[in-house]
Parts: C-alpha cells; sequence; structure tokens
C-alpha cells in the first residue's frame, strides 16, 4: 500500500470518527431541545422515553435519589403538576464533553405561588444512546 | 313505570336529583367564573384585607401567648427567688421547652437559661430598650420573636422569653422539620408571604405586592410584610379546582347509586358466569372511574400518593402510588374472591366425572396458569422493590410510617390473590382426578409433576423470577393449600393459612430482588464515584459563585458584620453542592481579603491565592494544582456587590477526587438523603478500590487485601461495557464486586464490593416484614368477626370462644410483659454501652490533657487540637457556662451546637457538684448521646464533653435491632400461641359442642342422636352417660308408646264393644220378635218383619258409623298450612347439621322464597332427605334453593352410594327401606306432605357417584 492510499484511508476514518462524534453531540443537542420544550409546557412525555433505568433526581419538593424509569416518569409529572411551569429556557448546553449538561431557570406557579428553579439535567451515553442521568430542580 | 310509582321510588329520585346536581355543577362553575371576572377588583381588595388579616392576627397570636407565658414565669420565679438562689430556678424554666427562656445578672451576666441563650453577647441596652415589648430577633439560624422583662432580686434580673418564628436553612433529609411563619402563611394564604423581622424594614412598592408593617404590643412597628397580588387566572384555577372536586364526588356517588339500581337486575340473572362477568365487569368499570377521577389520589397529597415512595406505569398507570396499588388491589381481591365462591360452588354441585384426556388437559393447562401467576407475582414484587424508594428490609419500625405499612399491605394482598388464584386453579385439577384422602399417589404425582413443569418453565425462560428454591416453595405451598381446602372446606381457617402462605412468599421473593437491588447499588456507587466530571463541577462551582451574589443572608452578614458562618452554612443547604453531597468550604472575605468566616465540610480548607482578590471582577473558578493527581481542588471565587459598592468576596472550594467521595462525606447528620437504589446498601458496608495500571493503588473500607486477593481483583477483565461482576475473597470473606473501567486513558478501574452474606436472607429481615404481615393478618380476622355481628353475641357467649380467649390472654399477657420488659431493657442497654464507651472516650481525653497540659507552657488550645489528632475523638471543652474549645467548632459557631452548656450539665454538674452526666440530645431530629465530665486539669470548673454524633466510630446498639428481635420474635410467638389456643379450645371445647347440639336435637324429639367422643376422662364419661341416658329414654319411649298403645287398644276395644253393643241388643230383640212372630205365624208377620228389617237396617247404620269414625281416629294430623319462608326454613333445618360438624352447602337467592305449607313438615322433609344423604355415606351435601317457572325448586345433592335401580320406583313406597333400622315411612310421608301442597318430589338422578332429589313446590307472593 503506498503512501497517499495510507494518507487517504486515515483522513477518512478521521472524519468519520469526527461525523460519528458530531452526530452524536447532535443527538444530545436534540435531546436537550425536547427537554427543554417538556419542562416549558409541562409535558413530561416529551422526553420520558429517554429517562435511564436509574436517574438521579434532586427537585425543589425535597425528592432526591436515584429512581427507576417507571418513577422517574411518575416524579417528574408530579412535580410538574404541582409547580407549573410559566416558562424555562436552558441558558447553558454543553456537549462537547463525557457527560453533557445543560442548566437553565424554570419559573413556576405553585398554587398561586410564583417561584424559580435552577434546572440542571446532566446525560450519560447508555448502549450509544444518550439517556438523562441526572435532574436537578433546585 | 307510571309517574307516580317513579316518585314513590326513593332511589330514582336520588339518581334524577344527582344528574340534575351535576349538570348544574357544570353551568355553574362558568357562572362563578364569570362573576369573579366582573367583581375582580373587589374580591381582590377583600382577599388581600383578610390575607393581611390572617399574617398579622397569627403574629399576634404568637405575641400574646409569649406574653402570657413570660407573666407566668415571672410569677413563678418571683415567688420562688426570695428563698431559693437564681440556680434554683432552672427547674422552672426547663419545664418551658417550647421557649426559648435566659436570666441575666445586670452585673454577672446568663444565670439561668433553658436552652443555647440568644442574647449572651447582647449588652444590656438592647434589654433596656425593648422592655415589655415584643420584638424580632435574629440569631445565627433562627428568627425569634422575644419579649423581655425584669425580676426584683438582689439586683435588677433580665427575664427574655423567645419563640422561634423561622429556622434559616433546610436540609435535604428525611426527619427535617421546617419552621416557618411565612412558608405557613403562603401555604394558608396560596400566595407567597415575605416577612421582613426588621424595625427598619420598608414597606415594598412593588404594584404586584401587597406591604402593611408589623406593630407590637406597644403599637410600634417591629417589621413589615409583603403578600404577592393573587392573579386572576389563580383564582380561576381555585374555582375549577373547587368545583372539579365537587363534581367528582358526585359522580362517584351517581356509580355507586347507579350499581345499587342494578342490584336486582344482577341477582336475576340466572347464568353464574354471566353474572360473575357482570359483576367484575361493574367493579372493573369503578376501579377506571375512580382512577380517572383521580379519587382519592387527586386530593391528597402525602406519602401515601407520592410516586417516589412507589410507581409503576403498568396499565397507564392506575397503580401510579401507594395508594392506587392498594385500591386496585382491593377491586382485584373482590373479583378474585367471588370468583372463588362461584367456583366452589360449581365444584361442589359438579357430580360428572372427567374423562381421561380432559383431566390432562386440565393439568397442563391449570400447571402452565400457575407458574404464569407466580411469574407474574414475582414481576410484581420486582417493581414494588425496583420502583419504589422504600428500603424494605432497612427501615424498620415497631410503627412504620404510612406509606411503608400500606406497601406491606399491598405486598400481602397481592400475594394472597395470587394464591388465591392458583387455589383455584390446583383445586380443579383435584376435582378432575377425584383426589381421595386414602390414595396419595395422585396427590404426589401431580406436586412431581408441577416441579418438574416449573423446573422447565424456568429453563426456557430468559430471566425466570426468583429463585429455584422459592418456585418450589410456592408450588408446594399452592397445592398443600388447595389440598387442605379440598379436603377440609373450612373456609377461614383456609384464609388464614393462605394469607401465612403469601406473607412467607412475598417476603422470599421482596429479599431475592432486595439483594439483586443491593447488588445493583454497587453499580450504582462504581458509577457515582467516577462519573464526577471536572466539566460539571466546575459549572455546579460557577453557578454556586454566580447565584451567592443575590443571597439575602449574605448581603445580611456582610451588611451587619455579623454571623457570617451561619449565612454562608444557609447559603450551602440551598446549593447543588450540598445536594450533590459535595465536600466543599464557603468562606466569607472582606474588601481587602481578610477571612470573614467560614464553613467547611469534614476538614475541606480553601487555598485560596491572596491574589485571586486583586484581580477577581467576576465569578471565576480555577483547578488548583497539585502533587498528587488525586488531591485536585477546584476553587471559586467571586466579589460581593450590591448597594453599588464591592463588600466582600465569597469563596468556594471543592475537593475533586475520588477518594474524597469515597470517605469525605458530608457528616451524616446534615448530608441530604438520596432515597432508591443508591440507599439499598449501607455504604459504610462497601469496600472501594482504585486501580490503574492493573495496581491497587487505594482501598476504602478495608485493611488490605493478601497477595492473592489483590491480584485476583487487578487482573479482572471487563466486557465490552467496561464493567465486569466476579464472586471474590477479600479478607477471606466471599464477597460480591463489580469492577468498572473509566477514564479517558481506559487504565483505570474502581472495584466496589459486598459480603455476600450481606445480602444473603436473614431471618432478622424476614422477621422485620412478617412482624408487619402478622399484625396485619390478625387485624383482618377481628375485621371479619365484626362483618358476622349477626353471630357476634352467640359466638362470644360460647363455651369455645371464651376458652380461646381465656388461653390467648393466659399466655398472651405474660408473653408481653416480657416483650415491654426486654425492650426497655435493650434501651437502658444501649444507653449503658454508650455511657461506658463516650465515659471512656473522656478519661483518655482528661488523661491525656492532664499529661500535656502540665509538661508544656504551650497555649491550650494547640494542646486540645493535637488532642483530636493524636486520640482521633472528637470533644468540646466547657469552662464553667461557655464553650472554650471544639474539635468541631466550625458548628458551633453555625448554632448548630450550642455555645454555652447545657443547662441540665450545668445543674448537675457546677451546682448539685456532681462528676459526670450522660445525656441524650438533640440536633433538629437528630437523637444522639453526650457524657459530661467535670475535669480537674485546670484551675475552676472544665468540663470535658464527647458524643457519638461527631465520632465516627459507632458503638450504640442500632435502635431498629432490639425492636426487631424483639417485637419480631415475639410476633412470631404471639402468631403460634393464637393457633395453638384456637386447637386447644377447639379439642376442649368439642365434646360439650357435640353434647349441646345432642341436647338441642333430644330437645326436638330426634332420639336418634349418639356422641363420639374417642377421648377418655371426664367428659367421656359425661358423653357416655349420655348416650346411655338417650338410649334409655328411647327405650322408655318405645315401652310407654308401646304402654299406650295397650291401653288405647283396650279402651277402643272397650268403646267398640260399648257401641257395638248398644246397637247388637235392639238387633237381637227384633230378630227374636220376628222368628216369634214366625213360629206363631202372627197375622202381624208382615208389619213385625218391615219393623224388625227397618230397626236393623238403622243399627247396621249405627255400626258403619262406629267403623267410619274409628277409621277416622287413626288418621295423621291435619296439616297448618300456611305462609313460609323456605330460605328460612331450609336454612334453620341445615343449621343442625352444621352445629354438627357435618359439612353442608346451602345456596340460595338473594331474594327470599315464599311458599304455602306446614312448616314444621318442610323442615322434617329436608331433615329427612338430608340424614339419607348421610346415611348414604355422602361427604359432600348440598341444598340448592331455586325458582322456576312460578315453583320454589329445592335440590339435595350428595355424593353418597346413589339408589340401587331396581329400588328408585319403590322408594316413596310405604314401609320400604333398605336401612336395618329404618321404618320405610321417611320418603313416603314426604312424598304425602308435598303432594298435600299441589308439589312434586323426584328422584332427579342416582348413580354410585350420588343422588339428587328435587322437590317443587308452587310460589306463593
Amino acid at each position: 500500500m503506498n503512501k497517499n492510499k495510507i494518507q487517504i484511508i486515515f483522513f477518512l476514518l478521521l472524519v468519520t470518527v469526527l461525523f460519528a462524534q458530531d452526530a452524536k453531540d447532535r443527538e444530545a443537542q436534540k435531546l436537550f431541545i425536547k427537554i427543554e420544550e417538556g419542562l416549558n409546557s409541562g409535558s413530561i412525555d416529551k422526553f420520558s422515553g429517554y429517562f435511564n433505568n436509574r436517574s438521579y433526581l434532586s427537585l425543589l419538593n425535597g425528592t432526591s435519589g436515584y429512581f427507576s424509569s417507571n418513577q422517574s416518569y411518575y416524579v417528574i409529572k408530579d412535580f410538574l403538576s404541582v409547580y407549573k411551569p410559566i416558562s424555562f429556557k436552558f441558558t447553558n448546553i454543553v456537549i462537547d464533553t463525557g457527560n453533557p449538561f445543560a442548566a437553565g431557570t424554570l419559573k413556576f406557579n405553585n398554587n398561586g405561588i410564583r417561584g424559580t428553579a435552577a434546572v440542571f439535567i446532566t446525560l450519560t451515553n447508555i448502549n450509544d444512546e444518550w439517556r438523562l442521568s441526572q435532574i436537578t430542580i433546585n | 313505570m307510571n309517574s307516580k310509582s317513579f316518585f314513590s321510588n326513593k332511589k330514582f329520585v336520588l339518581l334524577v336529583l344527582m344528574i340534575i346536581a351535576f349538570l348544574i355543577s357544570a353551568l355553574l362553575e362558568q357562572r362563578v367564573i364569570e362573576n369573579t371576572k366582573i367583581n375582580w377588583d373587589n374580591i381582590l381588595s377583600e382577599n388581600l384585607s383578610n390575607a393581611e388579616e390572617k399574617i398579622l392576627s397569627a403574629i399576634h397570636f404568637k405575641s400574646n401567648s409569649l406574653i402570657e407565658t413570660t407573666k407566668i414565669l415571672k410569677s413563678k420565679l418571683n415567688r420562688a427567688l426570695p428563698k431559693n438562689e437564681i440556680s434554683d430556678c432552672f427547674d422552672i424554666v426547663n419545664n418551658q421547652r417550647d421557649y426559648t427562656i435566659e436570666l441575666y445578672d445586670e452585673n454577672d451576666g446568663l444565670v439561668c437559661w433553658n436552652t443555647d441563650p440568644i442574647f449572651l453577647n447582647e449588652n444590656n441596652d438592647i434589654l433596656n430598650r425593648n422592655i415589655d415589648q415584643t420584638f424580632f430577633y435574629k440569631k445565627q439560624l433562627f428568627t425569634y420573636l422575644s419579649l423581655v422583662d425584669t425580676l426584683k432580686y438582689l439586683r435588677k434580673i433580665y427575664i427574655i422569653v423567645s419563640v422561634p418564628l423561622e429556622k434559616n436553612y433546610k436540609l435535604a433529609k428525611d426527619n427535617f422539620r421546617n419552621l416557618s411563619l411565612s412558608d405557613s402563611l403562603s401555604a394558608l394564604l396560596s400566595t407567597s408571604v415575605d416577612i421582613e423581622y426588621d424595625q427598619n424594614a420598608v414597606l415594598s412598592k412593588d404594584g404586584r405586592k401587597h406591604s402593611f408593617n408589623i406593630l407590637n404590643n406597644y403599637k410600634n412597628k417591629i417589621g413589615a410584610a409583603s403578600i404577592d397580588k393573587p392573579a386572576l387566572d389563580s383564582e380561576f384555577k381555585k374555582i375549577s379546582n373547587l368545583f372539579s372536586a365537587a363534581q367528582s364526588i358526585l359522580f362517584l356517588f351517581l356509580v355507586f347509586l347507579i350499581v345499587y339500581l342494578l342490584k336486582p337486575f344482577i341477582s336475576s340473572i340466572q347464568n353464574k358466569i354471566v353474572k360473575y362477568s357482570v359483576v367484575s365487569f361493574l367493579l372493573l368499570i369503578i376501579r377506571i372511574l375512580l382512577f380517572l377521577f383521580e379519587i382519592p389520589s387527586g386530593y391528597l397529597t402525602n406519602d401515601l400518593t407520592n410516586a417516589s415512595s412507589f410507581s409503576s406505569v403498568f396499565a397507564l398507570g392506575i397503580i401510579r402510588s401507594p395508594l392506587e396499588f392498594f385500591i386496585t388491589l382491593v377491586f382485584v381481591f373482590v373479583i378474585i374472591w367471588i370468583g372463588f365462591i362461584y367456583f366452589l360452588n360449581y365444584f361442589v354441585n359438579r357430580q360428572n366425572r372427567t374423562r381421561r384426556w380432559n383431566k390432562i388437559l386440565i393439568l397442563f393447562i391449570s400447571t402452565f396458569l400457575v407458574l404464569l401467576i407466580y411469574r407474574g407475582l414475582g414481576a410484581s414484587i420486582r417493581s414494588v422493590v425496583f420502583d419504589s424508594t422504600i428500603r424494605y428490609f432497612k427501615e424498620f419500625a415497631v410503627i412504620p410510617s404510612a406509606h411503608i405499612l400500606l406497601m406491606n399491605v399491598n405486598i400481602l394482598i397481592l400475594g394472597f390473590i395470587c394464591l388465591l388464584l392458583t387455589t383455584i386453579l390446583v383445586l380443579w385439577v383435584f376435582e378432575s382426578f377425584k383426589l381421595s384422602s386414602e390414595n396419595i399417589i395422585p396427590l404426589a404425582g401431580i406436586i412431581l409433576f408441577g416441579q418438574v413443569t416449573g423446573f422447565l418453565f424456568d429453563l426456557f425462560q430468559k430471566q425466570p423470577q426468583g429463585t429455584p428454591l422459592i418456585r418450589i416453595l410456592f408450588l408446594l405451598l399452592v397445592i398443600l393449600l388447595a389440598y387442605y381446602f379440598y379436603k377440609t372446606k373450612t373456609k377461614i381457617v383456609f384464609f388464614i393459612y393462605t394469607a401465612i402462605a403469601s406473607s412467607i412468599l412475598t417476603i422470599s421473593l421482596l429479599s431475592y430482588y432486595n439483594s439483586e437491588i443491593e447488588r445493583e447499588s454497587l453499580k450504582t456507587t462504581a458509577h457515582e464515584l467516577t462519573n464526577s466530571d471536572s466539566d460539571i463541577l466546575k459549572f455546579i462551582l460557577y453557578q454556586t459563585l454566580v447565584n451567592s451574589q443575590d443571597e439575602d443572608e449574605i448581603k445580611r452578614s456582610l451588611t451587619n458584620h455579623s454571623d457570617y458562618a451561619p449565612a454562608l452554612f444557609t447559603y450551602w443547604t440551598k446549593s447543588l453542592i450540598y445536594k450533590e453531597n459535595i465536600p466543599t468550604n464557603f468562606s466569607l472575605y472582606g474588601k481587602e481579603g481578610k477571612l470573614l468566616g467560614s464553613f467547611s465540610t469534614n476538614g475541606v480548607s480553601d487555598s485560596l491565592d491572596k491574589e485571586l482578590f486583586v484581580s477577581t471582577i467576576k465569578p471565576e473558578v480555577k483547578v488548583v494544582p497539585s502533587t498528587f493527581e488525586s488531591k485536585r481542588k477546584l476553587v471559586g471565587i467571586t466579589p460581593l456587590r450590591f448597594n453599588g459598592s464591592n463588600n466582600g468576596y465569597f469563596a468556594c472550594s471543592i475537593e475533586h477526587n475520588l477518594e474524597a467521595q469515597a470517605i469525605k462525606k458530608v457528616p451524616a447528620f446534615l448530608a441530604s438523603s438520596r432515597a432508591g437504589i443508591s440507599s439499598a446498601t449501607d455504604i459504610e458496608k462497601l469496600k472501594i478500590f482504585f486501580i490503574k495500571d492493573d495496581k491497587i493503588i487505594n482501598s476504602f473500607g478495608t485493611p488490605g487485601l493478601n497477595q492473592n486477593e489483590a491480584v485476583n481483583l487487578e487482573s479482572v477483565n471487563v466486557n465490552e461495557r467496561n464493567e465486569a461482576w466476579l464472586n471474590a475473597n477479600i479478607n477471606r470473606e466471599e464477597h460480591i464486586i463489580y469492577v468498572l473501567k473509566y477514564g479517558r486513558d481506559g487504565n483505570q478501574k474502581v472495584a466496589v464490593a459486598l459480603e455476600l452474606s450481606a445480602i444473603a436472607l436473614r431471618l432478622s429481615n424476614f422477621f422485620k416484614i412478617f412482624f408487619i404481615h402478622s399484625i396485619l393478618i390478625m387485624a383482618f380476622l377481628i375485621l371479619y368477626s365484626f362483618t358476622n355481628i349477626k353471630k357476634w353475641k352467640e359466638y362470644f357467649s360460647s363455651y369455645r370462644t371464651k376458652l380461646t380467649f381465656v388461653l390467648i390472654l393466659v399466655s398472651a399477657v405474660p408473653l408481653i410483659v416480657i416483650a415491654v420488659y426486654f425492650r426497655n431493657l435493650s434501651d437502658s442497654r444501649s444507653k449503658e454501652i454508650s455511657n461506658e464507651r463516650l465515659t471512656e472516650y473522656a478519661l483518655q481525653i482528661e488523661s491525656y490533657l492532664k499529661r500535656y497540659l502540665n509538661l508544656s507552657s504551650v497555649d491550650n488550645r494547640l494542646v486540645y487540637g493535637k488532642a483530636v489528632n493524636d486520640l482521633n475523638i472528637n470533644f468540646s471543652i466547657y469552662g464553667d457556662k461557655k464553650l472554650i474549645f471544639s474539635s468541631k467548632d466550625n458548628y458551633h459557631q453555625v448554632g448548630l451546637f450550642n455555645s454555652v452548656i447545657n443547662p441540665i450539665v450545668y445543674q448537675r454538674c457546677i451546682v448539685n457538684g456532681s462528676e459526670k452526666t450522660f445525656l441524650e440530645e438533640f440536633t433538629d431530629q437528630t437523637k444522639y448521646f453526650s457524657v459530661y465530665k467535670v475535669s480537674d486539669y485546670a484551675s475552676g470548673p472544665t468540663i470535658i464533653e464527647v458524643n457519638n454524633l461527631l465520632n465516627k466510630s459507632s458503638f450504640s446498639i442500632a435502635d431498629d435491632e432490639p425492636d426487631l428481635f424483639l417485637f419480631g420474635i415475639f410476633s412470631l410467638v404471639l402468631i403460634i400461641l393464637i393457633i395453638l389456643s384456637t386447637i386447644f379450645a377447639r379439642q376442649i371445647s368439642s365434646p360439650i359442642n357435640k353434647l349441646t347440639m345432642a341436647t338441642k336435637s333430644v330437645g326436638s324429639g330426634d332420639l336418634n342422636v349418639i356422641v363420639v367422643n374417642k377421648s377418655s376422662g371426664e367428659i367421656a364419661e359425661l358423653t357416655s352417660g349420655f348416650n346411655k341416658m338417650v338410649e334409655q329414654l328411647k327405650k322408655s319411649q318405645i315401652e310407654l308408646a308401646q304402654l299406650e298403645r295397650e291401653i288405647a287398644w283396650k279402651e277402643m276395644a272397650k268403646q267398640v264393644a260399648h257401641e257395638i253393643k248398644n246397637p247388637l241388643t235392639p238387633m237381637k230383640l227384633s230378630v227374636q220378635q220376628l222368628v216369634a212372630s214366625y213360629n206363631d205365624k202372627s197375622k202381624k208377620f208382615d208389619e213385625i218383619f218391615h219393623k224388625v228389617t227397618s230397626t236393623l237396617l238403622s243399627q247396621i247404620e249405627i255400626l258403619r258409623n262406629i267403623a267410619v269414625e274409628f277409621s277416622n281416629f287413626a288418621r295423621m294430623p291435619k296439616p297448618n298450612i300456611e305462609r313460609i319462608d323456605l330460605n328460612d326454613v331450609i336454612g334453620k333445618a341445615i343449621s343442625l347439621f352444621i352445629d354438627d360438624g357435618q359439612k353442608i352447602n346451602f345456596e340460595f337467592p338473594a331474594k327470599r322464597i315464599f311458599v304455602n305449607a306446614d312448616n314444621d313438615q318442610m323442615s322434617r322433609t329436608i331433615i329427612n332427605l338430608i340424614r339419607n344423604s348421610i346415611q348414604a355415606n355422602a361427604n359432600k351435601i348440598s341444598v340448592e334453593l331455586t325458582s322456576s317457572n312460578s315453583f320454589a325448586v329445592v335440590r339435595v345433592i350428595d355424593n353418597g352410594e346413589g339408589i340401587n335401580p331396581g329400588n328408585i320406583a319403590r322408594v316413596f313406597d310405604d314401609n320400604f327401606t333398605t336401612k336395618t333400622k329404618g321404618m320405610g315411612l321417611g320418603l313416603s310421608m314426604a312424598k304425602k306432605f308435598i303432594e298435600a301442597v299441589d308439589g312434586t318430589i323426584e328422584i332427579e338422578k342416582t348413580s354410585p357417584e350420588g343422588t339428587t332429589v328435587t322437590i317443587k313446590i308452587p310460589i306463593t307472593d
């Protein structure tokens, strides 16, 4: 094999790896957008399919710990039914890291009492898919 | 139905009214919303005025209570002081635990107190300024409402009484008790209430808020409050919620009413399968409606409805919380229960034999379904463990919290339902095979078949449920339960056994899945240890710095130049760093970089470069490099700008290394509690190893490994997911180990190990749940007794019940006394051990201090610090009252621990001269033990304090261990005692019951009764005497009857002779007259002949009449035909046999059936038929009452020997019998009686498998 061929193969491999990495990052970005939409509208169904089988939740109502995906669904759903979102937007999204994370501010109405909470969400890669590993609404 | 009859039916009228109310509520809602919209200004103004009034009255209520308490206290102290010293007043102030009370001498300062004094460092000015007035005062972590007054003693004594209003921090812990007046008022008023506890507070100018001043008892301003004006949409939402709640309740009632109205329709359904399907369908509909209308979960907010306790997405969330799970299970239980009853009736009445191939088919189908149900049970219990934050074996309490109790109930019901269902299937098999007690080979075959099929069933599954042992146990339990019921048909005992079996089975499964989740937690721990990405930590730190700029507590402390550490602690509890349990240090610096205060968790220091202060103009995060990678630290600093200037700096340090997370944890009494899988295993039990380049570089939780063990661990190969599971020895004990490869270069591994014995099923774990289940089973039995309230009196007055209660009482009372005694004993032993160990620690400290303080002239504090390091004991030193030194001074500065000695210790040690005091103390809700030891190493009174909260080694017995041991064992013993008492009472009372029943039978004229008793002794003599007496009575009765018959015959013969004689004389005379006339050839012969024949005919007529009368005399008595309740008559007839221990099933319709017949003869007929069945050796008898085409149909069905085909035609004949002692009159008389009331009686079918006799009688209205 001549040198040029090796260079071409190396280049193609590099492009493939970078492209794959880029695709992975885009997937993470897409998931964060879904979460943003879900939290903004109070609709957990928009991202509930991405819960890890052990997700860490830490919420304003005192709930804290690791929950199964079944539980995570209802824990977040119940939380959002009490702390009704008025608006939510991510202010910071970091995807070019081992565990992509994002942070934002949630404005809510809790039984007539308005408030804000900092939201912090991290992802983890399980079997080549991004899963929600942590949701903190503090 | 015409309108008149419709309106006279209250149920239908109610139904219509409810529908109207439902519709009106829907229309009214819109109307109310419209009105609210139009009058919103007035409503808002009124709401705000109400809210203001409520806030002020809440504060005034506190204020008035404070004034009243102070007045009472002052009066008590004024009475006590002339006779006593101030130090004697401790008893008086200690009685008021809800208030902080402190007494200050105007010259000597603090003289008496009941908890950590608030005004210790204040001068007298503030006290003089506020005499007799209530005022707000903030100290460290609390805000108080206080009142100052004075006492007249030798000098002026200030008395200050305070009540806490706000706890300025919140711990993310289960046992944390929040205290916040503003939070309570916010929740009460459903709007945000903000109270500024400052007399200089200014009213808010924000138009969205309503602000007002708070005045004290002298009408002086002491603070201000503001509330968010409620928004119109919130009001709409409130109205909607109110109406939807009302509509839900209306709808629920509507559903129940409809079901009630459908009851007659359901009762009229003849086909049992259709009837069962309709009932089940209705129940399912009700359950679904309850779920859709969120009743009751939508109206309750507690742990019972909290998804974090338990939730599953099964069936669209119908079991999404412990309460929903419970409600669903109750409905399923009712459906299965009704099915079970229907099934029993079906099989009792079933006489046909099953064909051989059908039997095999039934065996296969049933076994497959049983195994499927087992799989379902396993999957459900798995969900109960994995989809729940409740750690069933860790969170044991004698009185568990409501959600844990409910989940335990759910587990029991779940097991019960599965066992009931599987029992039906096994009974089906038994019925098909016609199992008999004489031949146990078919039973053994069924057991073997079940176990082999179970083995194969698991073999073909990817992930079998439970273990093979649990599966074997399950199948065995099901078959034995079914066999017990098949033989005895005793429902209540069967249910008790099923409940106990359910408990054993579900606990076994629970324990298995608990060990699974414990295994899983090793994985979680390994991931937790390795996933602290430095990017995330940097981000968290940056967020903490940014948010600190808006933190009110920090601003306030910088403005007031005080309480820096409490402000930092308060901010720490709000931060993400605290929620994540990251070891940290928070510091506040002045403008010039001078350290003002700090708060750190477990020795994390701030390594701040002074240059940072100069350069920092915005939040900045830096990584402090270290020679050791493991010692890396993230440090951040931010200037704090407010009121237009730089007021100082906030700095935060995070230790960024695995060791920090593995060992330097946040202290347990502060750490945020994490629920779920991570809490499945006690972290203290884990052993953690860090491996780099295939060498163990660090380990925690173990002193080390031997060479083989180390090599074994270092050479573990991971799979494509970078993980590995293995079982290996660590310190010669077998462990389960999870290994995870991590890091960008992929040469690092972390291994988390747990001793295998820690996850094995332990008897103690079993008792933790079994104790609760046994209480539930007993509670159910008591409830069940209440449902049989009709028999209540009879039941409790029975000899057997009394005997059972006496036996239980006699055995349980000493048991309970012993249990309580042991509980107290173990409590006091636990305290004793703590006392001994802490005293030992205190003596070690004292000895150390004596040695080093006497030898050196260095500062005492340095020696104290050295003692902490050398002895590895955390302690505090008090000189007289005040704290001199604490190894955890940090927590004292914050205000978590007192800075003045506990008043009880002061009284005992300083005032009364005790050398040592052992106390139970609390910080927040965490209980701990302390020893205070008076020492003479320095001049003046010095007290050394050691507690078990800050000293890592735990030496008191865990609180739940004695409870577990005592209540677990005792509950088991109690259940055994109850069972034994019931059995013994039954055995003792059984002959008496038999005698009672036999006496009843004799009383009702049945002298064929014989009481069988195999026992010996007085009871045997009594029964034998009774039997002899009945025999004698029977003999006498027969003799008497014979004698009576003889007398009657004689009398009758006399009467007959007399009656016959009367006509005979005239007849004789007439014949003689006729003969004489003939001989004399009388002319009047013809005349005489006519006269004589006439006389003879008349006398013959008299004789015939006598014969008729005689015939009438021998006839049966005339029946008393009346309207009788067949259900009642048959029930009473059966009860005679049931009372005698005979098992007879009686199936009757809900609607009572009435016929015109003789009550006694009807009863005699039923008794006769049942007795015939018993005499035909039937062990299964059932009486069925139905109605068909205006006829009441009574069927007596048995599985006896049947009637010989040759005899069928003659069974209703007079004097026909196949019995040696029978008269052959029973069935013939029954036939006569039934036919007399226009009914029929016939042998519907008979075979060697049994006989069915059918009676049909016309129904009357």
